[in-house]
């Protein structure tokens, strides 16, 4: 093994343990920071930027985002918690814990001169059997527990959040908000888009008056008081493009020696948006939603039809109002021929478009959308950190949700799985002959971290409880009339073991065997690098002007 | 490779709350002083606790977040300010009081120890006293009576007002309000409607009058636009006035950059012909509109003096920079129809007002629109800034009024109140007492919707009826206080959460007392005195305790589930800030260290 060297070029190499030990202390070092926010009984971090504002937030993924992480090694685990994040939605601080912790085992293996590809290979076996015995012995199926386990499974999701104490509201709302998005795959099965959950934020109020509504709603008002406030049958037009006056592009000069011409000019541009509007509101749009502007000029052509239009929506908003009631989310109305045209079937069908008032904001609703159904929830906080941390915590209840309906399959929480995990691996390893034994020993052995640390963040003795719960697992695997022993897990309340399926804590599997591969997965990608070459640059000393007075370039 | 962080001390929070509540402490209830706030030589005078904290400039994260979720809450419920900042301060430190610190404890298990006596509080807690409080305490009235409600919100527009300026301002105040509810509303089904339409567009009831004493305020029948006549034809009459709306954009508008036709001409007529292009297609519509006969052309442009000069060739008065809000009013009352460009010049556009009047008061002149079916107060004011501060005022009150409604409305309906056993209910129909004299008011018999309410199922909608009030001066804190300490409406075991809770309710009424010059000691007797008079007409089997005592009674009316949002509010502050742990920097770099290798010589 030898040191670091100067290259010939700008910069460092190191190799060999070292740069192991040191990208094992940078994974570490991140795994620390969220690590006393997992569990129940976790805690808030509030992040400060340079120029003050806040964020407090309980989410793994959201926490290491905010941070600006150089290191390499510890760059792979923020990733890491990205990918759960965006796979998963759940479940983000515990896999980048895990992750941190397969990595220190294996540093310790390494120093006794074990071979780090033993060792990921033993990581890999490990893994592999895991993700096995979670999927044959483990899981539950939902649709023998019924709503009660999708509730519990949300509920569980929120526990560690803000909106703990009111987990019960929360949970059902979520629920209903996520059936009633279903819609079919065409195989058969559900899916459950939850993008199409709409969240709106109002602050002031408590978080108990928190609402759902059937319905797409819309934060926005009409464009013009004198508008109709209430449409049946609505024919919806989503447009992203402004319907201001049309004003000549740049570059273009028009001579003219009449005034009478440059009127004519002038009465021409008004009339190319006229003409448009007129071809919207032919094709039957009774309800026209852009997220450009709509200049007064043009309002009153629709004021005149007896429409309704909302000007300034975002975006994504009329992307989703798009999907869910049919209509052709236009950026132009150009056809392929070049000539202007709307045609009726651009059009988005709902059975009621209405503006009301929702709290104490005048909200636009879509009701009775025909292509697929939304919901929307408007969340009440004392402020706009608190609203923000609710929707993240929603946001994660949500994912939850569909993971748990898309799959129906769950697993118990409260550290029972990993437990159970590293009592069968442990075994599974001593079966083995091959020097791949130690690294899966490792390996059932750092799964123990989450109990640990749920158990030490809640302040209980980790000690005490983390090895009777193994004990009750050891029985369950080995006695067949304890096999009921396997869904117990910790009690963090109260500082017990107990039975978690009776208790209701619920995880997704999906979720489960995403950490695992991805925690292995990213453990391997660090274990592998054993050099290290940091390239620098070359610090120029002077500006170029200093530069060129001196070659004598300036008189 | 450590990442820098700060943990979050309570008592730090506790002391930078405590010099929040200090700035606000003086300017409290009716006996308090007005607080004059200086920033970039601009001088406000004020006793409003929204307006000072949104003018004082926090710089710590954490405070920063107290100021602005108490500021949020406060814009929904109108009033409370001071009062969530002071029961938020009073929970945090009497929390860091009663949960001591020990040196071997982990600072997350204390904090979470607090967290379970906020949720605790919160849940098993606030919702029973407040059941309880308006069980024993509060007075009910039949909301149907219109009568009654209205002489109800007199005095509490004036005991609202109270707070925030002198006495004889909030006399005034509180009597234009009456004058103006009697003028709009005859039914208390109008005047709910009224409440709610008003807490979002107060502008539609409230016209600012500047350099005008305040004693001339008064409600007038009728719309005010806030400008004058731009011109006003000679011979005009005032009755039966046709008028348009014009929109039509009188002024070119110069974009930067962007390319326009151009004119290229040495010949003068047409050089005067394009620069005369929009006069003529301005002229053209206004004589068509003169035709018309249109005498009035309202605007929310502004026109240059050659259209006001046109309007003068063809007869026709202006009036032109009309307000925003004003046009949306105007625009959706008259249904009248803007024009836009010329062909919109046709019968259908014009609208006729009754009467048209100008209305000259101090400096303004304004004009006067009768015939629309609104009232406005014309509120006057010496000064500009405290104009504002008093229609502001008028905006607060009408959304505090507006929640209290509301919940009043929600907690009739709930199930809350017949889950009281019979005695209770009894009481709530025993306590109907007008505690004015029958001289006063006719007398005013349970309308058969409230007896019906008793008896019918809870979620019929004719249950809407009641009205919840308590007097002020702390007396629903009072009361709360001695239902928890007496464990009536709710046992606490653990004395840390009862004394918290204690605290809590406690915080208001003494500030109260310190105010009106009580010695501590007055004040300890004064309460002793109050509760043993509730213990003894709780076993005189009275179910409202009343609150009178011989030499001192609590006046006003006030609503009673205000304490309560607040103190859920502040429940749910404090339990957020005590979830945060640390603060740590964003954007902070987690990098290589700088160590250099050195060990590798061992390994060799």
């Amino acid at each position: 093994m030898t040191a670091e060297s100067v290259l010939s070029i700008q910069g460092k190499r190191s190799s060999g343990t070292p740069v192991r030990t040191e990208n094992v202390i940078a994974a570490s070092s991140v795994a620390n920071i969220v690590k006393s926010s997992l569990g129940p009984v976790g805690l808030d971090k509030m992040i400060v930027d340079d120029v003050g504002d806040v964020t407090v937030t309980n989410d793994g993924a959201t926490i290491l985002k905010l941070l600006e992480v150089e290191h390499p090694a510890a760059r792979v685990l923020v990733e890491l918690a990205q990918l759960q994040d965006e796979e998963v939605g759940d479940g983000t601080t515990s896999v980048v814990i895990i992750a941190a912790e397969l990595l220190k085992v294996a540093d310790e293996l390494v120093k006794q001169k074990i071979h780090p590809t033993s060792i990921i290979a033993g990581y890999k076996l490990a893994c592999k059997e895991a993700c096995r015995y979670i999927q044959n012995n483990l899981t539950m199926n939902t649709d023998e527990l019924g709503r009660d386990c999708i509730v519990a499974a949300a509920k569980t999701s929120m526990s560690s959040k803000v909106i703990s104490i009111d987990s019960d509201f929360f949970a059902n709302m979520v629920v209903d908000a996520a059936m009633a998005v279903r819609t079919s795959d065409g195989k058969g099965g559900y899916k459950y888009p939850i993008k199409a959950v709409n969240i709106l934020k109002a602050h002031g109020r408590s978080a108990t008056e928190s609402a759902i509504i059937n319905g797409y709603a819309l934060n926005c008002t009409v464009a013009s008081h004198a508008m109709t406030k209430k449409i049946t049958n609505a024919k919806i037009a989503c447009l992203d493009f402004s319907l201001n006056k049309e004003k000549m592009k740049l570059g273009i000069q028009v001579l003219v020696n009449d005034p009478a011409k440059l009127e004519a000019i002038r009465q021409r541009e008004a009339d190319i948006t006229k003409e448009r509007i007129e071809k919207i509101l032919k094709a039957g749009a009774n309800v026209i939603l852009t997220t450009g502007g709509i200049d007064d000029l043009c309002l009153k052509y629709f004021v005149e039809a007896g429409a309704m239009a909302v000007r300034r929506c975002k975006k994504s908003d009329l992307k989703r109002i798009a999907k869910a009631t049919g209509a052709t989310f236009l950026t132009t109305l150009c056809n392929l021929e070049g000539e202007e045209s709307f045609e009726p079937t651009y059009l988005g069908e709902a059975a009621e478009v209405t503006q009301e008032r929702v709290c104490d904001d005048e909200l636009i609703l879509i009701k009775g959308t025909s292509a697929r159904t939304a919901s929307s929830l408007i969340l009440r906080g004392p402020n706009d950190f608190y609203c923000d941390e609710m929707e993240r915590s929603l946001h994660d209840a949500l994912c939850v949700v569909k993971r748990v309906l898309e799959s129906s399959s769950i697993v118990c929480g409260g550290g029972s799985v990993e437990a159970a995990l590293s009592v069968y691996l442990e075994s599974f390893a001593t079966s083995l002959s091959s020097r791949e034994q130690l690294a899966i020993g490792a390996f059932a052995q750092s799964l123990l971290v989450i109990p640990n640390t749920l158990a030490v963040n809640a302040a209980k003795d980790a000690t005490d409880l983390v090895p009777k719960l193994r004990a009750y697992h050891h029985s369950s695997q080995i006695k067949t009339e304890h096999s009921q022993l396997k869904y117990y897990g910790l009690d963090l309340i109260e500082g017990q073991v107990r039975d978690n399926k009776k208790a209701g804590v619920f995880e997704p599997t999906l979720s489960k065997l995403k950490q695992l591969k991805f925690a292995t997965e990213a453990a391997i990608t660090i274990l592998r690098i054993d050099d290290m070459i940091k390239l620098e640059q070359e610090p120029s000393k002077e500006s170029g002007y200093q530069q060129a007075l001196k070659s004598g370039q300036l008189g | 490779m450590e990442c820098w962080r700060k943990d979050i001390e309570l008592s730090s929070v506790v002391v930078q709350c405590r010099s929040l509540v200090s700035v606000l402490e003086g300017c409290l209830g009716p006996c308090g002083k007005a607080v004059l706030l200086e920033k970039a030589g601009c001088v406000i005078i004020t006793k409003d606790g929204m307006e000072l904290l949104s003018h004082l400039e926090v710089c710590d994260p954490l405070v920063s977040i107290v100021v602005r979720g108490v500021l949020d809450h406060t814009r929904v419920l109108g009033d409370g300010c001071k009062a969530t900042l002071f029961l938020l301060h009073r929970l945090l430190s009497s929390l860091d009081t009663h949960v001591p610190q020990n040196s071997g404890t982990m600072q997350g298990i204390r904090r979470q120890r607090l967290i379970q006596i906020v949720q605790q509080i919160r849940n098993h807690v606030l919702g029973v006293v407040q059941r309880d409080v308006i069980k024993y305490g509060a007075q009910v009235y039949p909301l149907n009576s219109f009568e009654v409600f209205s002489h109800l919100l007199h005095n509490s527009a004036e005991d609202f007002f109270i707070t925030k300026f002198s006495k004889l301002i909030a006399r005034n105040l509180a009597r234009l309000f009456s004058t103006y509810i009697s003028c709009v509303c005859s039914s208390s089904r109008e005047l709910v409607k009224l409440i709610k339409d008003l807490a979002i567009k107060a502008h539609t009831a409230v016209v600012e009058i500047y350099h005008m004493p305040l004693m001339m305020s008064h409600v007038l029948h009728g719309f005010v636009v806030t400008r004058n006549f731009r011109y006003l034809h000679r011979g005009m009459k005032f009755n039966k006035v046709c008028c348009a709306w014009w929109s039509m954009n009188l002024e070119e508008e110069e974009e930067e950059g962007l390319p326009r036709a151009t004119i290229e001409t040495s010949l003068r007529e047409i050089l005067v012909g394009g620069i005369l292009i929009k006069r003529n297609s301005v002229e053209r519509s206004l004589a068509h509109l003169s035709s018309l006969g249109t005498e009035l052309v309202f605007s929310s442009l502004h026109f240059p003096d050659w259209a006001v000069s046109l309007c003068a060739k063809y007869g026709i008065s202006l009036l032109d920079s009309v307000d925003g809000d004003e046009r949306d009013f105007l625009a959706e009352r008259l249904g009248v129809l803007p024009i836009m460009e010329e062909r919109d010049v046709h019968p259908g556009v014009l609208r006729s007002i009754d009467k048209i009047e100008p209305l000259n008061l101090g400096t303004c002149r304004f004009m006067q629109l009768s015939g629309l079916g609104v009232h406005q107060i014309l509120l006057c004011g010496p000064t500009p800034a405290q104009c504002r501060q008093f229609s502001a005022c008028f905006l607060q009150f009408f959304r505090y009024l507006s929640s209290w409604v509301a919940d009043c409305v929600d907690f009739s309906q709930s199930s809350d109140i017949y889950t009281c056993d019979a005695a209770a209910a009894a009481g709530c129909r025993d306590s109907f007492s007008p505690p004015f004299s029958p001289d006063e008011l006719p007398r005013c018999e349970l309308s058969p919707v409230l007896t019906e309410a008793h008896s019918s199922a809870p979620t019929s909608p004719t249950t809407v009826a009641m009205f919840f009030t308590v007097p002020h001066g702390g007396y629903g804190e009072l009361l709360a206080k001695y239902l928890v300490s007496e464990n009536i409406s709710v046992n606490i075991k653990n004395t840390i959460i009862k004394s918290v809770v204690l605290d809590v309710f406690n915080e208001l009424p003494s500030l109260l007392y310190r105010k009106s010059q009580f010695s501590q000691k007055s004040y300890v007797e004064f309460q002793t005195k109050l509760f043993s008079n509730f213990t003894e007409l709780r076993n005189n089997n009275q179910v409202m305790l009343s609150h009178m005592l011989k030499d001192n009674r609590f006046r006003g009316y006030h609503n009673p589930f205000l304490l309560f949002k607040l103190l859920n509010c502040v429940l749910h502050l404090a339990e957020y800030l005590l979830r945060i742990e640390c603060i740590v920097p964003a954007k902070q770099r987690i990098s290589q260290r700088t160590r250099h290798c050195s060990s590798d010589s061992e390994s060799e």
